[in-house]
Order: structure tokens, then sequence, then C-alpha cells
């Protein structure tokens, strides 16, 4: 209900332009612009992912995907982000491939980069409302019994059904970004953005100290016996409110395969050897038990190639797009220093008790669900939880409304106003094409998300960087390396999209997906991107003189 | 810029920390070792940019961005290997 406040206040200082509605008249202050764009980093995968995949892989979660995002946005956000906003201010641009289509000359080179955008960014969107979905479900388990009667799974019986989550998530933020545009967006983020900071903490106190404390909790993560078997030691008793040992300890699964040889008495998620686990689960509908095995910590080589992940930042539209809403450069600033402290703050609790949740709920349950299933055990305030949960419903939108903002301004700039040319529609024409391509893209994700509304949403999100990562060598190119061309550039977009359109192919179609010892995808296609970027601008002929005065022009 | 570079550069080393890989040692207030290291690292990724905002600033671009000179020229009227209009 506040979003749709803030939507309706945001519509009210709406100034009418396109120019308003796509990057809110370049007057965003610094305060505004770290919220917007840690928000739009920020999605389910920060909360739900993260603490899903801390569950399954232990702490090492964090420095895989956190900490070297922090080192990795904070210098893209300063080398490029920069860069790129002075471009558009100076020139006008609206979107990444208007600053693309002029650094190479080429109209070409925008319409093959916008179906591969947006192929790219539906898989961040679909992830948004399958993590709210996920997240809703298990916990209002209980509460419409009559109502709803075929849940996900037995236990969440009564839950709210994630259709019905999607669907309102979708409504809130087409309404706020439908009224207030880009501006509207940046103060639903900001918003967004300090609702979820500060449930995340409120959640990690609670659940920590329903665990007796942080020493305590961190005896609580599933262990190794002295028989190979891995055990949980305790159980939470909702009843009296405590933490209650195991005796004996629960045995919930074997270990297959390790490194470590000295695992006896070992918590696998508090480390980061790497240790196969097979586990047994129930089929939810035929009841039957099914084997899995499950991969805890993680090889040396995943965690160095990860770095090439964050990578993604540098390409993301919807960033680019909130980098022009900047009043100036100087807005930067705040941004370039907090953002790593901001991603802290976010996932170190959610790390936490991922790996805690370990040793306290079944391991079969679905990662994406493991967050809001260790609030309804350990919280079980239903005031409290549907507050924590509002938090990261928060996280949800303040990523997906970027998203839908975003695909509505390159459809309408790049494609319908580029091919009519620039006086052929007048501004509130312009909006409204703008606003309904983004109504047709919503329903399109809608639909889109319920199909696939059992995808893991780390593994899905992880997929989308990889595309965006293995751009990268084009957008850093084009802004600090004078002797790429047209045809480089080509060459970088098809020979990203054909490695990525593999691997994710050999993943199934989003799955969690490793080369040889352990390489991420990303890894491969950012470096055969960025060598045919290099092997093919140095066998045509350098750009014109113009253009690189344009783009590099004298600091002198 | 350099010293931006070389602390860059040293950060994706520290990165990289192998010699917490194993160990479950619990340091302050029950955090684990592996996760406390990179949240020191996280707090470290902060403080350098902070020495980029006061010390590697590009005050350049500031000027370039608001320089009134060619405030009109337009990306779109820069593409040439195509007719933009039907």
């Amino acid at each position: 209900m506040l979003l749709l406040v803030l939507g309706w206040a945001s519509g009210r200082m709406f100034r009418g332009t396109s120019l308003d509605f796509f990057v809110a008249s370049h007057s965003i202050g610094p305060f505004l612009l770290l919220m917007s764009v840690f928000g739009t980093t920020m999605t389910a995968f920060a909360l739900v992912g993260s603490t899903g995949k801390s569950f399954e892989r232990g702490i090492g979660t964090y420095g895989l995907m956190a900490s070297i995002s922090g080192l990795v946005h904070m210098a893209i956000l300063f080398l490029i982000g920069i860069r790129l906003w002075a471009f558009g201010k100076r020139h006008g641009y609206l979107t990444q491939i208007q600053f693309f289509r002029a650094r190479f000359e080429s109209d070409g080179l925008g319409y093959l980069l916008f179906p591969i955008l947006v192929l790219l960014v539906i898989p961040y969107l679909l992830i948004g409302i399958i993590g709210a979905g996920k997240v809703i479900e298990p916990v209002t388990a209980g509460a419409f019994p009559d109502l709803f009667t075929h849940p996900t799974i037995p236990a969440w019986a009564g839950g709210v059904p994630p259709w019905l989550t999607g669907l309102v998530v979708c409504a809130v933020v087409l309404t706020y970004v439908f009224l207030g545009g880009s501006r509207g967006t940046a103060i639903a983020n900001a918003f967004q953005t300090l609702v979820f900071m500060g449930m995340g903490i409120v959640a990690f106190y609670f659940v920590a100290q329903s665990l007796g404390g942080l020493e305590q909790a961190g005896k609580v993560p599933m262990r190794i016996d002295d028989e190979g078997c891995v055990v949980q030691d305790y159980h939470y008793d909702q009843t009296l409110g405590e933490l209650v040992a195991n005796q004996p300890p629960q045995k919930i699964g074997k270990v297959t395969d390790f490194i470590n040889s000295n695992l006896t008495d070992k918590r696998p998620h508090l480390s980061r050897d790497a240790v196969i686990v097979e586990f047994k689960k129930k089929n939810p509908k035929t009841g039957e038990l099914v084997i899995f095995e499950r991969e805890i910590g993680m090889s040396f080589i995943t965690f160095v190639t990860y770095l090439f992940i964050p990578l993604s930042v540098g390409m993301f539209p919807h960033l680019f797009q909130h980098w022009l809403t900047a009043r100036n450069a100087r807005a930067f600033k705040l941004t370039v220093i907090a953002h790593p402290i901001c991603i802290m703050i976010v996932w170190v609790p959610c790390v936490l008790i991922g790996s805690w949740a370990s040793g306290l709920l079944p391991p079969g349950i679905p990662p994406p669900a493991v967050l809001s299933a260790t609030l309804d055990l350990l919280v079980g305030n239903p005031w409290l939880t549907g507050l924590l949960t509002a938090g990261v419903l928060a996280a949800i939108m303040s990523s997906l409304d970027s998203q839908f903002l975003c695909l509505g301004t390159v459809f309408t700039n790049d494609i319908v106003v580029h091919r009519a040319g620039e006086n052929a529609y007048s501004d509130r024409q312009k909006l409204k094409i703008a606003r309904w391509f983004i109504v047709g893209i919503v329903a399109i994700t809608y639909i889109l998300a319920m199909a696939v509304k059992n995808a893991n949403v780390f593994d899905l999100a992880i997929w989308c960087f990889s595309g965006f990562a293995a751009l990268f060598p084009l957008v850093f190119s084009s802004l600090y390396w004078k002797r790429v061309t047209k045809a480089g550039a080509y060459a970088s977009i098809v020979t990203a999209l054909i490695a990525w359109l593999y691997f994710f192919h050999q993943s199934g179609y989003g799955g969690e997906y490793f080369v040889g010892p352990g390489i991420v995808p990303a890894a491969i296609c950012f470096l055969v991107s960025g060598a045919s970027l290099v092997l093919i601008s140095l066998l045509t002929a350098p750009p014109p003189p113009a253009t690189l005065d344009r783009f590099f022009p004298s600091q002198s | 810029m350099g010293i931006f570079w070389f602390f860059f550069a040293l950060l994706l080393i520290l990165h990289q920390d192998f010699w917490n890989w194993s160990s479950q040692r619990f340091v302050f207030w029950g955090m684990p070792i592996g996760l406390f290291y990179h949240t020191v690292f996280s707090l470290s990724c902060s403080l350098l940019g902070f020495y980029a905002v006061v010390r590697a600033w590009p005050e350049y671009w500031e000027k370039y961005a608001e320089d009134p000179e060619s405030s009109s020229e337009s990306g779109e009227s820069q593409s040439t290997d195509e007719d933009p209009a039907p």
C-alpha cells in the first residue's frame, strides 16, 4: 500500500516529459542514487538466493558473490559509470544502445543488441517473481486452508500460492512505474532499500536470538560424524521457543566424496572444502523417497572464476539508465564508497542464516524457500514474520521496477523512435508507447515465471549475470581502447551470444553448471568474447579520427 | 590512478584467501573466520572507493558533461551504416 502511495506521490512530481519519465530529467542526488543503484542490484538473488545458496554450499557463498561484487561493482561505478553518465548527459543518450550506436557508428549494432539485452533481462525479471512466490507461500502456510488447497508441497497447504503473489507484485510495480517513471522508481527504490536493509538486520537479530546467540548458532549447522554420516545436532522446539539437542543426533545424509580427509566433527557449511553428500527427500506428489547429491563448499577454481560474474553490472541496461538519472558526477561519490558496505549489510546476515538453517531444516527443502521457512520456524510471530517478508518483497520489487522501466525505454527509443525518426512522435506519444510496452513485458514475464516457477533463483540469476558479463569487453573497450572497431564489437557480441547459448543449453536451461574442474561458464564466455573483440579489431581498419575525438576527448 | 589500480589488484589477490579455506575457527562474536575475513574485505573495498573519490576523482568528466558547446550533439545522428528511418 505504501508503494502505491509513493507511486501516486511520484506521479504528482512527474513533469510530463519523456526525459523525466526515462531518466528523471538528470535530477537525482547522491542518496537517492545510492539507494536506487543498490536496490536495483539487490533482488530476490541477494536475499532469497543467497540464503538458499548458503544453505547448500555454506559461508563461502559470501566470498563467491558478495565480497567480490563489492570490489568489482565499486570499480565499475568509478571507472565506467561516471564516463557513461558524462557521455549520456552531454550527447543526450537515454539508453546503452544509443551510446553503442554512436560509438561504433552502426545502427545494426543496436538491432543486434536489443533482443540480446531483452533475452538476458527476462531471467532477471523471472527470479523476482519466482522468488516472491517462494517466500510468501511458506510464511502464509495454513492461513487460508479452504481457499488454497493445492500447495507446492503438502506442508504449505493454505498458503498464498505463487501465482497470486506474482500477480500482486507485478500489479504494484506496474502501477508506480506507470505513474512515476524513472523518478517514481528511484523514490520507491530508496524506500524499498531502506526497508529491506532494516528488516534484514531485524530478521538476523531475531533468528540469532532464537538460536541462543551467535556463538551457540555457530554450533547449529549440520555436522559430519565419525562414520561419515551427516547429522543435525539440534531441532527447534516451537512450543518451548528454544533450541533442543537431538539425542542421538539425527542422521540426514552420508558423505560420498571429499577433498579434505579429516572431516570428523566438521561442519562443512562453515568452511569451503568441497564435500559431496547424499541426501534423501520425499517427492511431494508421490510421497516416495528420492536420493539426491549435493556439493557443500566449492572448488578453488570455481571461487576464482566467479569473479567474472559481477562484471555483468557494467552492461546492465537498467543500471545504465539509473546512472543517467544522476544530477552530476559528484552524485556518484556516495555510491562508490557505500556500495560495498551496503552489500555487506544485506549478505552477511543472509549467508549466516542459510548456513545455520542447514542444521535445522530438511535438506530437500527448495533453496529459495529456506529464508521464509527459517523465519517461520524460528521467529514464529506472525506480525514480525510479516514485516520481514515485506522486506524481502521490497528487495524483489526494487529490481523489477527498474528492469521493466528499462525495457520500455529501450524499446521506445532504440526501436520505435529510432526507426521512425526523432520527430515522428510527440513526447506524449513516446510516453504512451513506453508505458504500454512495459504492460506487455510485465504480462509476458508473469506467464513465463509461472511456467518455470520451480527454477533455482540463484542459478537462474547467475545465467543472467553470465550473459551480461560476456558483453563486458564491449563496454570497457568502447571507453578505454581507441583501436576497437565496429567489426570487433559485432564479433564480440556474436561470440558472447553463441558461447552463452551453448553453455545455457548444456546446463539444461538454467541449472547450475561448471566446465571441467569447476570453471564458471561466465569466465569462458568473457574470455572468448574479449579475444574475438581484440582479434577482429586488430584485423580491421581503425575507427575514423572524428569518432575518436568525440569519445576520447583531450583531457588537457 | 596508479595507486587505485595497485590496490585494486592487491584486493583481487587477497580475495582468493586459500589460507582460510578449511578453517572453521570462530572469531569475533562467533563469526566463522572465512566469513569474517570477507566482511573485512568488503570494508577494504569501501576504503578503496573512498580513496578513489578523494584522491583520484575524474573532475574532467564532470566538466565534459556540462560543457554547453556540444550539448546539442546526438548519438542518433552519428549512426551511418543503415538508413535510420523507413
